[in-house]
């Protein structure tokens, strides 16, 4: 719509000093999420405030579930499996929460809500953030998992499965926690949302390593791992849509 | 930024019909508004009235219910980026993180606006802040009053058409209430256009060219401003 009523009277050259770029859409995405992630960046490497906490739970988690595994059963890598997926998915809402809460976090997505960069990049910078610290964790729990269950952790599928599992993870979870944060819930409702919505992924990657380490052939475990593609595909899909809709108000 | 035809005078924002509600609470009740390139108006009205709302909802951080909003006659979009490269507000809260220094922050600003020679115009807004001694210090150290500087250095970082104020006056000293004077003023002179919210009757006078009242979530008064 256009108005038209409305007419000029004084004509004048607006001669700035600031000098502006303009990108297209494919780079202003790709910009606006490295920048985001690179805020992220900085601010952890300040802090430490998410990945130190979340490699701690990981390790606690695994050494915890680690004493009720009988040592040299049948079962041992079976039982691996979960504690490893376990460890992972109970230090990843840590994360979440100290990424998506608090009034500092709250200040600096004001700002970047103001800026003028595509929605979807802020929800992917944060997505990008969010899997480095899973990466963190997850390696901290493999290790762990590999010292006090004798797992071959090492295994190319093995990690393939654990970095899918972690951007799986992280791209569901962003959307929960800004979903909670922009609702200005109190972040223990977090962990409560996000669990029924990362669980298909907890049992299909628990699965997976478990086929696995049975040494069971490529045919007998790749439909998990097509699972687990088609799982973050729908959950970064369904984050970028989401995020739109959930930072349109922003108290 | 590109010479766009502007001129002096045209009509920049025109707000028509705007309705908000927060759950039953009706906060605004059909606000009409005019604001031309150049102009400097000053937004009064009782707490609750209503003004932050509706100026969260020119910088689109929150979402009208009903109306209209012109920018530069088409209807503001704010899915077009570029329309939020030419809008400043300043909130309540400076929206800074503790944890990073000024420089930091203005940095990844004047990335995020796409700014030509970042380091530059960095550079150039701490120096005619006078915070040269305390750019490379963690925000938390600072101030109430300091913050208020850094986010006024930031929001004319990009140099925006139009600046939202809401109280930009709070936590400033003397030298800040000066540095955020020079700031108008340069901008008026630029022929920017400010909304300004503020209760100083003084700043007002001062600044700005005519005075709009939000009352029962509408503007009731308009007037010049130093009535």
């Amino acid at each position: 719509m256009t108005l038209t009523s409305l007419t000029p009277d004084v004509a004048y050259d607006p001669t700035q000093d600031v000098h502006l770029q303009h990108y297209g859409l494919a780079e202003q995405l790709g910009r606006g999420t490295w920048l985001v992630l690179r805020q992220n960046l900085l601010v952890e490497l300040e802090e430490f405030s998410a990945v130190v906490p979340m490699c701690a739970l990981g390790l606690l988690v695994v050494l915890v579930m680690s004493l009720v595994v009988e040592s040299g059963s049948p079962s041992q890598l079976s039982l691996a499996a979960g504690v490893l997926w376990g460890g992972m998915f109970l230090a990843g809402p840590v994360g979440l929460e100290r990424q998506n809460s608090g009034p500092d976090v709250h200040a600096t997505m004001t700002y970047l809500l103001l800026s003028p960069l595509p929605r979807a990049s802020i929800y992917l910078g944060k997505w990008l953030f969010h899997c480095l610290l899973m990466f963190c964790t997850s390696g901290v729990s493999l290790i762990a998992v590999a010292a006090f269950l004798d797992a071959p952790v090492g295994q190319v599928w093995i990690l393939v499965s654990v970095i899918l599992g972690g951007m799986g993870f992280s791209a569901a979870g962003v959307v929960v926690s800004a979903l909670t944060a922009a609702m200005k819930k109190n972040q223990g409702l977090l962990a409560v949302v996000a669990l029924p919505l990362t669980l298909p992924l907890f049992l299909i990657g628990m699965s997976l390593c478990r086929t696995v380490w049975s040494g069971a052939p490529w045919q007998s475990f790749q439909h998990w791992l097509y699972l687990i593609l088609l799982y973050n595909g729908l959950s970064l899909l369904g984050g970028i849509w989401a995020t739109e809709h959930v930072w349109r108000e922003w108290q | 930024m590109s010479a766009d035809p502007l001129t002096l005078g045209a009509p920049l924002l025109e707000v028509r019909g705007l309705s908000k509600s927060y759950g039953y609470r009706q906060i605004l009740r059909g606000v009409n508004l005019s604001l031309k390139i150049g102009e400097c108006v000053a937004l009064k009205g009782e707490n609750g009235a209503g003004k932050s709302t509706l100026l969260r909802i020119l910088a689109g951080l929150s979402q009208e219910e009903a109306g209209q909003i012109f920018w530069r006659c088409q209807e503001l979009n704010f899915r077009q980026n570029y329309v939020r490269s030419q809008i400043g507000f300043l909130g309540h809260a400076p929206a800074l993180h503790g944890a990073l220094n000024l420089e930091q922050h203005l940095g990844l600003a004047a990335r995020l606006h796409g700014i030509m020679d970042p380091e530059g115009r960095v550079r150039s807004l701490i120096h005619s802040a006078g915070m040269e001694t305390l750019a490379s210090r963690p925000v938390r150290e600072f101030s109430r009053g300091m913050q208020q500087r850094g986010a006024l250095c930031r929001l004319w970082l990009p140099d925006p058409r139009l600046l939202l104020l809401d109280e930009p006056d709070a936590h400033l000293d003397d030298k800040g209430l000066t540095f955020l004077e020079s700031l108008i003023a340069q901008r008026r002179a630029a022929h920017q256009a400010i909304l300004l919210v503020t209760h100083r009757q003084d700043l007002i006078s001062r600044w700005a060219d005519r005075t709009l009242l939000l009352r029962q979530g509408a503007i009731h008064i308009t007037s010049a401003a130093s009535e």
